[in-house]
């Protein structure tokens, strides 16, 4: 059975979702196995791709609607709502050596 | 905000020669330097403060392609280069692999709208393989401005 859960979030931080938001975001998403879109209005992007999230061009205090579909789409979404409540604080980069 | 707005033709560099992540860095900020975009006196603190960027995360973000960015109070619009590695570069990107295309920003520190656009305008174009693939090609500066044009003219 597939499951779809949907919050919304807004976007904190006077920079808006920049690159280092964005980053953070595909990271998280990664971490599931379930589809994630985040959509702006007519915009839609897929959450594990940093590309696609900076087409958003989210300003602060923009509103985007996060949706999950398949396993864990409750945590994915909850983790990801989780991350713009921290404001993008407290998660570190993933970094190569 | 369309990319020839913001990106110096003067500046860019086709054939970037270099093998680090930090004389990229410094090789494309001279590049804007030269073109006339930036002062003398703000270069090494534009690099500086760039690298210190890289230090929170590579914007290596995958697909060959890295933006490497800074705000800083001596730009009051935004300017940008791109720079063309033919052989790649080791960026420390996400996905670990070699970076072939660099776009450099400089944006002034009270307009993150402005940075916000700019940086959805390249991601949208650095997303398609085309594009890619055009501007690894591109072997002219004439001939990167003439793709950023064609893209722009698109829309």
């Amino acid at each position: 059975m597939s499951t779809r859960v949907t919050a919304t979030v807004t976007v904190p931080g006077e920079n808006g979702l920049h690159l280092v938001p964005c980053s953070l975001i595909a990271q998280n998403a990664t971490a599931f196995s379930c589809e994630i879109r985040i959509s702006k209005g007519d915009r839609n992007a897929d959450a594990r791709n940093i590309f696609d999230l900076m087409t958003l061009a989210a300003g602060q205090g923009a509103q985007l609607l996060l949706e999950a579909t398949g396993d864990q789409a409750n945590e994915a979404v909850q983790s990801l709502v989780q991350l713009f409540e921290s404001g993008f604080n407290g998660h570190s980069h993933r970094t190569h050596p | 905000m369309k990319l020839t707005e913001f990106v110096v033709a003067d500046a860019v560099i086709t054939d970037l020669q270099v093998k680090t992540k930090d004389a990229a860095i410094r090789a494309m900020v001279a590049s804007l330097k030269a073109a006339g975009v930036l002062s003398k006196e703000a270069e090494e603190s534009i690099v500086a403060a760039i690298l210190k960027r890289e230090e929170l995360g590579s914007t290596g973000i995958g697909n060959g392609v890295a933006v490497p960015h800074t705000k800083h109070p001596s730009v009051d619009r935004l300017v940008a280069t791109v720079a063309i590695s033919k052989g790649g570069l080791d960026f420390a990107s996400l996905d670990g692999d070699d970076v072939y295309i660099i776009f450099l920003l400089v944006s002034p520190p009270d307009r993150p709208g402005d940075h916000l656009r700019a940086l959805e305008n390249i991601s949208r174009h650095l997303r398609d393989q085309t594009f890619c693939k055009f501007l690894r090609q591109s072997a002219t500066v004439a001939d990167v401005v003439e793709l950023l044009g064609e893209v722009d003219g698109q829309g």
